[in-house]
């Protein structure tokens, strides 16, 4: 995870400095009218970062052209997960001979999961940077459901707050 | 073989690269990184009647598609993708700027390990590639965006790029005079 980048990272790693995040979980996926799809259009690549902010959770979303509000969320359970650190990609899955330095939400889903002690990610459909452990898969869907659920009850709340310009990775 | 490539090839090349190289990765096809550019090749000749002939790196074997070895495209392809490697690749292929890549175009790695990857996308880049486990395993083709100017792998190993980080390796039967 050290050494991977993905799209909008830097930005995210701006906006969790200045917003002091403890603890925070990138969803990446592709944004159509609204609606998660399965494409691999670079061009709706949307970025969702959750942030703890003391006992808070907020969410904000990017793509290639708005940085949008954040917007708080009531009652979240993802950072209450128990189970978050079996999600990670885990070192027997890391067998592939190439591994490039990128992740990207190519007919998946891209989750990363950051606090002081973890930083893990996993891919949700099409798995490119490992060879997936099925066994996981259960685990990885049920936190994956649950940022689903979150993204789309706050979906139609956002509005733009910034003109963003997306750089190639 | 029926006739011989030409110019028109440049960019027929280009766009069954394109097409092969997503109907692969939708469908989940599992290959090897040399297998999957030797088989795009392949296959475009195959289709347009087109003559090949790949050599190893060390130029002790060539595979000539008009040699009477081969009786047909999968006896070819077969001996092919047994006997040629992503570390033959560059002998089989020519540098062009990056600049003015087009889709089927590869990525030539020499570190951290042998590897081949082809554009599958030109604006917005987008590289597809076969890989290989540890256990020589052959896994599904993958798309993602485009790593070519990184320095270093997910393992922070470094990546050494054939020629260079500023060229990308088109087939040599693309090299039309």
């Amino acid at each position: 995870m050290k050494y991977i980048t993905y799209y909008d990272k830097l930005i995210i790693d701006s906006l969790t400095e200045n917003l002091t995040c403890s603890k925070y979980i990138i969803y990446q996926v592709i944004l159509k009218n609204d609606s998660i799809i399965i494409s691999d259009n670079e061009d709706d690549i949307a970025t969702f970062l959750f942030c703890k902010i003391g006992a808070s959770v907020y969410i904000k979303l990017i793509t290639k052209d708005y940085i949008y509000s954040t917007e708080k969320i009531e009652n979240s359970g993802i950072f209450t997960y128990s189970k978050i650190s079996q999600t990670g990609v885990d070192s027997k899955e890391n067998n592939l001979q190439f591994i490039p330095p990128v992740l990207s939400p190519f007919n998946s889903e891209v989750i990363i999961y950051c606090d002081s002690k973890i930083k893990i990610f996993y891919e949700f459909g099409t798995v490119h940077l490992y060879s997936e452990n099925t066994e996981k898969y259960q685990l990885r869907k049920e936190f994956r459901d649950l940022l689903y659920g979150e993204v789309m009850q706050k979906i139609k709340t956002f509005h733009k707050e910034k003109k963003y310009c997306r750089k190639e990775l | 073989m029926t006739r011989n490539w030409n110019e028109n090839d440049i960019n027929g090349f280009s766009s069954y690269a394109q097409s092969k190289l997503n109907e692969y990765a939708k469908n989940g096809t599992k290959m090897d990184c040399a297998d999957l550019a030797l088989s795009i090749l392949i296959g475009y000749a195959s289709d347009n009647g087109l003559p090949l002939q790949l050599t190893t790196a060390d130029g002790k074997t060539t595979f000539d598609s008009n040699s009477d070895n081969f009786n047909t495209v999968t006896d070819y392809q077969s001996a092919v993708t047994s006997g040629i490697s992503a570390n033959d690749i560059p002998s089989n292929t020519f540098s062009v700027d990056k600049s003015d890549k087009q889709t089927g175009d590869m990525i030539l790695l020499t570190k951290p390990v042998n590897h081949v990857a082809s554009y599958s996308s030109v604006n917005p880049n987008k590289l597809t590639y076969g890989n290989l486990t540890d256990d020589g395993v052959s896994t599904t083709v993958k798309t993602t965006g485009d790593w070519s100017n990184a320095s270093t792998d997910a393992y922070n190993r470094k990546i050494q790029y054939y020629p260079d980080k500023k060229h990308v390796n088109r087939w040599n039967v693309l090299k039309i005079k």
